[in-house]
């Protein structure tokens, strides 16, 4: 609370701790939905300067975390209406190449599938998209999408039907009747 | 339950996330129905695939200069900010540079009363590359940027060259118009 009271009166130290604390949160979300490190870096920066930036607007009652959150998912949007053609979208890190534990079979099984989940979300419109992921990894509920998009709910059912059609097609040969084949 | 209404709850259902009668509605039809049966088993199915990517590592010290890079931007941004300010002189230069080169009146363009706007508005389209030509990749990033900032909390639709200068009040485009002739009799 001491934090967002100096958020709110401009202390810089203040703001330094609150986005340390959600750094990871919202950097993760931006990820999902752009697909792309260091572009997901960027805007979630910028999400968190233009919350500085807009601090007298701030309710506290909404929580600062609530937020930029909302700020970060629409940026991400934006983004994703400029870059179209923007490169593949992928959530791995290159870096990050060898899981403790895993065959070389499995590596193989598992990376295939990856990439292919990535490729299926990365061929979604921007706001099928972001209401994909919003739903399925950020766990929200339809009116929750609908208030952080400013779209009704209707118009949040019609896109995630649409991205889950899309995304049953490009991954209909990891299906079959209703089981994994990997 | 009809098929109808098990197929708009069934993510929910599938997600543990449907009410207690709806869910018990939905296992009943689910007995009762083959086709939604199929349904159900390949929707699931495939919400347990994309969950595959659930989860995803950070990158050792993929964060690191996470913090510093907003501190920093704080500044640069004040920085942009005085620029929006300082744009209205650059841009009455473009329109009349505008103006010159496709020989329009910029009174009429700038008019809000006669409908004029619509077509000043559609004379903007050409400011980012007139902007670029004239005064250097440099300013036309520096427009960009100033544009951006007038996004209010990363609205969902961007705004553009266009609502940067309908976006001027009265005063500010009075002051735009009153340059503008300044330039024009200077140039007659």
């Amino acid at each position: 609370m001491e934090e967002i009271k100096g958020f709110i009166a401009g202390d810089d130290k203040a703001f330094g701790e609150l986005v340390n604390r959600y750094k990871e949160r919202i950097y993760a979300v931006v990820l999902r939905m752009v697909g792309n490190r260091e572009d997901a870096k960027d805007i979630a920066q910028d999400a968190f300067v233009r919350a500085y930036r807009n601090r007298q607007s701030f309710r506290a009652e909404s929580g600062f975390y609530t937020w930029v959150y909302r700020i970060a998912v629409n940026l991400a949007i934006n983004f994703l209406n400029r870059n179209q053609e923007r490169s593949a979208y992928s959530l791995d890190d290159p870096k990050l190449k060898e899981q403790p534990g895993e065959s070389r079979e499995q590596k193989i099984v598992t990376d295939e599938l990856r990439r292919a989940i990535d490729k299926a979300i990365g061929a979604l419109p921007a706001r099928q998209r972001a209401v994909f992921v919003l739903r399925q990894y950020e766990d929200k509920s339809n009116d929750e999408i609908a208030s952080l998009l400013s779209i009704t709910e209707g118009a949040v059912k019609a896109n995630y039907f649409q991205a889950i059609q899309k995304l049953r097609v490009s991954l209909g040969q990891y299906l079959k009747e209703g089981s994994l084949v990997s | 339950m009809n098929c109808r209404a098990f197929k708009e709850h069934l993510d929910d259902f599938v997600r543990g996330r449907a009410a207690e009668h709806i869910s018990s509605a939905l296992k009943t039809h689910l007995h009762d129905c083959r086709d939604c049966r199929t349904e159900y088993e390949t929707h699931a199915a495939l919400l347990a695939l994309l969950d595959k990517q659930a989860d995803f590592q950070l990158g050792p010290g993929e964060l690191d200069d996470f913090v510093p890079a907003v501190l920093n931007n704080i500044d640069v941004k004040k920085a942009y900010r005085a620029w929006f300010y300082r744009l209205a002189p650059a841009v009455a230069v473009a329109v009349v540079l505008l103006v010159f080169v496709f020989g329009r009146n910029p009174k009429n363009e700038l008019s809000r009363q006669n409908g004029g706007i619509v077509e000043y508005a559609e004379s903007l389209k050409m400011y980012s590359s007139l902007i670029a030509a004239v005064f250097g990749n440099g300013m036309a990033q520096e427009i960009e940027t100033a544009e951006q900032e007038l996004e209010s909390q990363g609205g969902f639709f961007t705004i553009g060259y266009e609502d940067l200068i309908l976006s001027m009040g009265d005063e500010d485009l009075k002051k735009l118009e009153s340059k503008l002739e300044e330039l024009k009799n200077d140039k007659g």
